[in-house]
């Protein structure tokens, strides 16, 4: 599904090929700083190699628009920001940032359940833990359906 | 009513004693700051008196051009120095939308708010032209200011916030839409504040100026509340169109934050 061909970032990167398929799990391991994060950033266009290229389905990624991109290809963040608002906020929030309507409370709590987030909905999502922070932003992203 | 105290020299100079004041305040309590003190009066004095024999000049001799140019010279000082408050601080981008919002936003506002509301004739009348333009000027320029101050911290301080929005698949401008509103808040508050205040906490420059001046308070009321009004216009003209351009600088053309 994705390929990365003689990618560099800055003096970061210098990938051998890499093929990324379909409904296979793929893990990357190396030292920090290695760039692996570099890497699931580059697979969702949140940054652009310097030099090579990023297929995703057989298309150059630079011929791809980016927002559009990054809506079939959500990536989760390592330390997800969290919004400063109610956790239902915070779930529809992405669904509002991609021009969708959000879905009623019992949908969201489904999903809330789903990521073993035992919360109300109206929580304060900044009092969360970094674990809690987590599972919400997975949450919010289930929510969107994605592709990838 | 028209008899009007001239100051004489004798009389300005007694109102130097404020500064004196204020500089054996701050050297009792040992804050260092007389220098500036000393020098922003004397620059103060000196500008002022040379813009005054410029504009008695300028009234006498009244001339298209030399009106233009000293508006356009009033953008330009104003264009100045909100880029060297924020030396280093802006990309050449954003610097780039600074001028274009500031010369878009104040000329459009004094143009219509002497053409259309006051409509003097002929448009180039200084006497009109110059005082307006400065007030719409200088209260854009501290719009401005407060503007850019606002944007560059929130896209700092709230960078994770936006980078969050783009990876849940927001366009930038959906990712900075709640910087972009509180910026605009901060930007045109002190001039809700002033609107709020005026009249009861203190009478506006203009006004107290047209009244000491002679005009009858009722003509100078008329004239504050229109010219309040422009610089509503033209301070939130200017904000909403740097922050219109503005937020795109922070973006590549492939939507990354740069």
């Amino acid at each position: 599904m994705f390929e990365l061909i003689g990618v560099r970032y800055g003096s970061i990167l210098d990938l051998p090929d890499l093929e990324i398929r379909e409904k296979q799990v793929t893990s990357l391991t190396g030292p920090s700083g290695s760039g692996k994060t570099s890497v699931l950033r580059m697979l969702n266009k949140m940054i652009s190699p310097t030099i090579g290229k990023v297929l995703f389905r057989g298309v150059d990624l630079r011929e791809l628009n980016a927002v559009n991109h990054r809506r079939r290809a959500v990536m989760l963040s390592q330390e997800p920001a969290v919004f400063e608002k109610t956790i239902r906020d915070n779930l529809h929030a992405g669904l509002l940032f991609q021009d969708k309507k959000p879905p009623p409370d019992q949908a969201l709590k489904k999903v809330l359940e789903k990521v073993g987030l035992e919360k109300s909905l109206d929580d304060d999502a900044l009092r969360l833990s970094d674990g809690e922070r987590q599972r919400l932003a997975l949450a919010r992203v289930i929510l969107l359906d994605p592709d990838v | 009513m028209n008899d009007i105290i001239d100051l004489g020299f004798l009389q300005v100079s007694l109102a130097y004693i404020c500064v004196l004041l204020v500089i054996a305040i701050v050297r009792i309590r040992g804050i260092r700051r007389e220098r500036e003190i000393v020098i922003s009066s004397i620059r103060m004095t000196l500008q002022l008196i040379l813009v005054g024999y410029i504009l008695v000049y300028v009234f006498d001799n009244p001339n298209p051009l030399a009106t233009v140019a000293i508006v356009v010279v009033m953008v330009a000082f104003a264009i100045y120095t909100i880029l060297n408050r924020f030396k280093g601080k802006m990309s050449s981008a954003l610097k780039r939308v600074v001028v274009f919002s500031m010369s878009f936003g104040t000329l459009s506002c004094i143009a219509y708010f002497l053409v259309v509301v006051v409509r003097i004739s002929p448009w180039y009348e200084p006497q009109y032209v110059v005082p307006v333009a400065g007030m719409l000027i200088g209260n854009s320029m501290t719009g401005i200011s407060l503007g850019v101050h606002s944007l560059l911290d929130g896209m700092t301080t709230r960078r994770h916030m936006v980078e969050e929005a783009l990876l849940l698949g927001a366009t930038p401008k959906a990712a900075t839409r709640e910087i972009i509103n509180n910026t605009f808040d901060a930007a045109i508050m002190p001039t809700i504040n002033s609107m709020i205040g005026m009249g009861i906490v203190f009478l506006p420059g203009m006004m107290t100026g047209q009244i000491l001046s002679g005009t009858v308070p009722t003509t100078a009321i008329a004239y504050q509340i229109a010219i309040m009004l422009g610089i509503l216009g033209a301070v939130a003209l200017t904000i909403i169109t740097m922050l219109q351009l503005g937020y795109t600088t922070f973006f590549n053309k492939e939507d990354q934050l740069r």
